[in-house]
């Protein structure tokens, strides 16, 4: 152990020595000293680097603060724009005074959520961004250097990323002026049509995004020659593939291939993002929406893609709901299409409320086996200690008779 | 020859060298450290060279298999893995890399701390010899086509040929099949 030891000793000498002379004085010596003469005698070298290190910290803190910062405003103020010439009627966070707060930063400028509501076809836009933590460089080198060796360990969202979830409310109106809609019951059964999966995934991305959301788990991936060479569809049926060419068109494909730099998946889902482990867990986690997920975007032109690209999926949004609400026999998704789609959701539950039965019968049988066991116990306390011996003598033979039996069966 | 078994026949005749070599003499030991250094690096530029050549040709073909159930972390079912060519080739070439990291840490730690020079001696051959022998390089540097035994996804090595090796990854369509819609993902861990 000492070996171990050996040189931090070695350092802790060493930064002792630094100071020997002084502290080799005596209390009279030291006394006799001047205030000035024992600032010069003293050895500050460990001391400016202590400073020195500190200054570091203290800079590396600010500077990464405001460039988190800076990043940070820079996409949340441009997303803001794009829910403005959107024509969301709310945008950003009320507050007590008079402005609305257009985002809100968290965590030390690290993770930003802005969020809009009150539009035709859409209920609302959240998009979350996460920002590495730049004002603590040490603890991203270490991160990095503990994810080379050690992936699992790594935590979840320690990347930078983007993600915008846009919900479906099933109300379609056909300009900003005109009246809402009076008969409001039917749009429950027009959000109920966005209950598919069908995504457009990042060829670089497919394996992490499939690992970290359930409903992409959930998919068949099929490249097609209706997307750039960068992405592949995955989409619980292959009849779905054709849904983003539908709705967007040859625009949206020319814009997916100039997004390929940050986007990672766009997906049309109901299902959650973390797989659910009861029936009731399923049930409060569906929510009919579309998630756009990319890296970090930053500069003007980057930006400018994403916002279209916001656009295009809120225009695939608004089509897919005046279809469904105005002429439905025009809609890309039919009636035999949601019924298949309605029996992936069935067996998946059906397999959640098996591993839950299970679960819970294991537990009722372990909960028996306890219970029997307290008994024997009970029983045997009570014997006297002639019959005890004979008790666990008859247990030990049924259990050796057990073992020779088991190693019959093997050979 | 199988890698593994001429690894086992270089370690065993590096072990007789350096049992001739007297590791206290300074200007052995110097020697011995430019040895394993020139290894080291050069298996490193070749990988580097692999990489590049990868990074270069950017193959997106997409790739689908069933990798084996890892044990050890409790997994009973083998995992999809969807990806690219691309990323699989950098895949298999950054672990190679990490693997010579790994082995400079461990070698540091014998050779500059426990003061040991016979490891070094050992670990002199088998780097570059790993790297000359890694299909990646096989592929992109030395042009053999990916068929075969080189066929992505790669086979495990093992010692005695057929007999012991790590389990396969499943490319059969029935198996991936299965796997892709299995909903594996999601899993919130604990």
């Amino acid at each position: 152990m000492s070996m171990f030891f050996e040189p931090v000793v070695k350092l802790s000498n060493a930064l002792n020595s630094l100071n020997s002379g002084y502290a080799d004085l005596s209390f009279e010596e030291q006394k006799a000293l001047t205030v000035l003469e024992r600032i010069k005698l003293y050895n500050w070298t460990f001391e400016f680097y202590a400073l020195g290190a500190l200054v570091l910290i203290f800079l590396a803190y600010t500077i990464g603060t405001k460039v988190n910062s800076g990043r940070g405003r820079q996409l949340m103020m441009s997303l803001n724009q794009v829910f403005n010439d959107l024509a969301f009627a709310k945008i950003g966070f009320t507050t007590k005074g008079p402005q609305n707060q257009p985002f809100v930063a968290e965590n030390n400028n690290t993770w930003f959520t802005t969020y809009t509501s009150g539009r035709s076809s859409i209920e609302s836009i959240t998009a979350r961004a996460h920002l590495l933590s730049r004002f603590n460089p040490l603890s991203i080198i270490m991160e990095k250097v503990l994810g080379i060796f050690f992936p699992s360990l790594v935590a979840k969202d320690l990347e930078e990323f983007l993600e915008v979830t846009i919900v479906p409310n099933g109300h379609y109106v056909t300009s900003s002026a005109a009246p809402l809609p009076k008969d409001t019951s039917s749009a429950s059964s027009v959000v109920n049509k966005f209950k598919f999966i069908s995504a457009i995934v990042n060829k670089s991305d497919m394996a992490k995004a499939r690992e970290a959301n359930y409903y992409l788990s959930l998919t068949h991936t099929s490249e097609s020659d209706k997307l750039p060479f960068e992405y592949v569809f995955m989409s619980e049926n292959n009849q779905l593939n054709g849904l983003f060419e539908f709705y967007g068109g040859a625009e949206f494909r020319e814009l997916l291939s100039q997004s390929t730099k940050f986007l990672s998946f766009i997906a049309f889902t109901d299902l959650p993002e973390e797989k659910p482990v009861t029936e009731k867990t399923w049930e409060l986690s569906l929510q009919p929406r579309c998630v756009i997920r990319t890296k970090m975007v930053t500069g003007s032109a980057d930006l400018a893609r994403l916002n279209q690209l916001i656009k295009e999926v809120v225009a695939i949004v608004d089509a897919a709901t005046q279809h469904f609400v105005q002429n439905p026999s025009k809609a890309f998704i039919t009636n035999d299409m949601l019924k298949k789609f309605s029996n992936l959701r069935s067996q998946e539950l059906a397999k959640i409320v098996k591993v839950v039965k299970q679960t819970e019968r294991e537990l009722l049988q372990e909960k028996k086996q306890d219970l029997e066991r307290e008994k024997r116990r009970q029983a045997r306390n009570k014997l006297s200690g002639e019959d005890q011996d004979k008790v666990d003598q008859k247990m030990r033979e049924k259990r050796e008779r057990r073992q020779r039996n088991r190693q019959k069966v093997r050979m | 020859m199988n890698p593994q078994i001429s690894n086992l026949a270089i370690m065993l005749v590096m072990m007789q060298v350096s049992r001739r070599l007297d590791m206290e003499d300074p200007t052995i030991v110097l020697y011995v450290r430019i040895a394993y250094a020139t290894s080291v690096a050069l298996a490193w530029t070749v990988y580097q060279l692999a990489r590049n050549k990868i990074v270069k040709k950017n193959d997106l073909t997409t790739m689908k298999y069933v990798a084996p159930a890892n044990a050890m972390a409790g997994e009973t079912e083998g995992k999809l893995q969807v990806t690219t060519v691309r990323d699989y080739d950098l895949q298999e070439v950054d672990s190679a890399i990490k693997s010579i990291y790994t082995g400079l840490a461990m070698m540091g730690f014998m050779h500059l701390y426990m003061k040991y020079t016979n490891p070094l001696l050992m670990q002199s051959i088998s780097p570059i010899k790993s790297a000359l022998e890694h299909n990646e390089v096989k592929i992109h540097l030395f042009g053999k086509p990916a068929a075969g035994d080189l066929k992505r996804p790669f086979k495990a090595p093992s010692l005695f040929g057929g007999l012991g090796g790590a389990p396969e990854a499943k490319t059969d369509k029935k198996s991936i099949e299965e796997a892709e819609k299995a909903g594996h993902g999601g899993v919130k861990a604990e």
